[in-house]
């Protein structure tokens, strides 16, 4: 007779306390005043957004925070309509914007936009188009105290 | 290579969603039993293993390496284990080549594993894998990611969604005949854009599907090596990593966010050491990891198949299919069986098969020299592979 198999349920649930050292909690506290804030390395003149305390390229430690007026580029986007646990209800945007002044791209949620079912990228969010960021009127520090919106036209 | 080393022998599990027959340790006794059943060898032909497997997120069981020791063989042995996410596998293969190379070790069992099903979801495990600072948040995963890095392929005009079709439609074509292929249902260009949008651009079938399974490699330094029927000769060999944040590889260093350029690093490396200067020409057959249609197309240009910008046209010959000039994954690749940590090895597996002319009914015929690469953690590690039938690489 054929033995039927069984499975064991499991579940990994571990609190965890993130470090996240002195450039991304200054990043944080700007981003509670409703500025977005980078690094530069004064070697190389590269702004990492979002910031860290050192520069690869040079291979230095880095420290000068330069503040940026929140206008940017979309660089890569999707619209997500399939859902995952934990993410937003679908369809929802996600996209890397090159904010001006930077040199890296920093990912986010886009809003402000008809998504219709998700199965095209309107034209205002694609690859190239401008966008503004908008700060959350209640912040708690995290990344999503800020998003992404089509620049008025 | 200081030393010569060959592939004496592989062993694949089937791939599929779950094999809830088999516990872990049992799915890896499986690979590594079939591997010494191909070599005709046995745990005494082994002198070290390296176990390999990704995200323990998966499995939920933290050190999967404890868990498989003795079903590896490992008692009494040296044994150690190695992560690089995607790359797992690849980076083993790597890895216990340079063990043998080096005189260290007679022979070196590489054993790679992943149970990718036995978690709720995946894309909730990949969403750890991200910046927890300032990434996780956002909720990017691995679907997502390859989503965004899609949107710029395509607003470049270096691939269209047709040619994302055809990459799915033939690799699933192939690993109809590959009979551990997890998927193995052939679709049709209209099944592919027809199939559910996930993530903008990508479709059901652009994407890999989650995976259980393993794969294990013997490897011997050719002094032993010629004791055994069945030979693959490892060529060259090539590794590289990348930046963590995909916001960072935009624009950098003269690359864009789809050049995969870890990829491209580690294949030169490869090919300088094995003597390869026209991948088109010397190579006979490619085991790409590629998970997504995309991803394929970007890896053609990394490993020198087409120039920069101009992989699509592969895709317009169809020399990339099987009975093509240079046939890409004919055992359907990771787009259509993906057991993360264990799919770089099911890579190298399946390319020492070739050269073995070994590969059944996806045998690419007359193939002599094969490359099997791998990347990981969103293109940000890479390892490729040069197989040779020949010890001396038939002299080219």
């Amino acid at each position: 007779m054929k033995q039927q198999v069984g499975r064991i349920p499991g579940l990994w649930h571990i609190e965890y306390q993130y470090s996240i050292g002195a450039m991304a909690s200054a990043f944080f506290d700007r981003l509670k005043e409703g500025k977005i804030v980078g690094v530069r390395c004064e070697s190389c003149d590269r702004v990492f957004v979002p910031p860290k305390g050192f520069c690869e390229y040079c291979f230095c430690p880095v420290e000068h925070l330069v503040e940026l007026d929140g206008r940017g580029e979309i660089m890569a986007v999707s619209v997500v309509t399939a859902p995952f646990p934990g993410s937003p209800d679908v369809p929802y945007c996600v996209a890397y914007v090159r904010l001006d002044g930077a040199t890296s791209s920093i990912a986010n949620f886009v809003r402000g936009v008809d998504l219709g079912d998700g199965s095209a990228i309107p034209d205002s969010i694609r690859v190239g188009a401008s966008v503004n960021v908008v700060f959350a009127q209640e912040r708690a520090g995290r990344i999503t105290d800020f998003w992404f919106e089509p620049t008025p036209t | 290579m200081k030393r010569p080393v060959a592939i004496v022998g592989v062993g694949q599990t089937p791939y599929s969603t779950s094999r809830p027959e088999v516990s872990a340790p049992e799915l890896v006794f499986e690979a590594v039993h079939k591997a010494f059943a191909h070599a005709n060898a046995g745990p005494e032909d082994v002198d070290a293993i390296i176990f390999a497997s990704a995200p323990e997120v998966f499995e939920g069981v933290n050190e999967p390496d404890r868990w498989c020791t003795e079903a590896v063989g490992g008692v009494g042995k040296p044994m150690l284990r190695i992560h690089t996410g995607g790359a797992t596998g690849g980076s083993a293969a790597l890895a216990g080549a340079e063990l043998v190379a080096s005189g260290r070790f007679g022979s070196v069992l590489v054993v790679a594993m992943q149970r990718v099903a036995e978690s709720a979801s995946a894309q909730q495990v990949f969403t750890t894998i991200f910046d927890p600072v300032y990434e996780s948040d956002v909720q990017l995963n691995v679907i997502t990611a390859v989503a965004l890095i899609a949107s710029r392929q395509l607003e470049h005009k270096l691939i269209t969604e047709d040619q994302m079709d055809w990459i799915s439609r033939k690799n699933h074509g192939a690993a109809a005949l590959n009979p551990v292929s997890h998927l193995r249902r052939p679709v049709s260009l209209d099944d592919v854009r027809s199939s559910r949008m996930i993530a903008g651009p990508l479709r059901l079938f652009h994407c890999c599907p989650r995976s259980d399974g393993a794969c294990a490699v013997l490897l011997m330094g050719a002094e032993r090596a010629v004791k055994f029927r069945r030979k693959a000769w490892i060529r060259g060999t090539g590794s590289a990593a990348d930046v963590y944040r995909l916001g960072d590889r935009i624009n950098d260093l003269g690359y864009e966010l789809y050049d995969v350029r870890a990829l491209e690093w580690a294949a030169s490396i490869a090919y300088r050491r094995a003597g390869i200067t026209h991948p088109r020409k010397q190579l006979d057959v490619v085991e790409l990891y590629a998970p997504f249609s995309n991803l394929e197309i970007a890896g053609y240009e990394a490993i020198g198949l087409a120039p920069r910008g101009r992989g699509a046209e592969l895709v317009e010959e169809e020399a990339t299919a099987l009975g093509g000039d240079i046939p890409v994954c004919p055992s359907g690749g990771a787009m259509t069986s993906n057991p993360i940590g264990a799919t770089g090895l099911v890579r190298v597996a399946e390319a020492a098969l070739q050269v073995m002319n070994d590969a059944g009914e996806h045998q690419v015929e007359g193939a002599t020299t094969a490359l099997a690469t791998a990347v990981g953690g969103i293109d940000q590690f890479a390892t490729v592979m040069v197989l040779d039938a020949s010890i001396d690489g038939g002299a080219r």
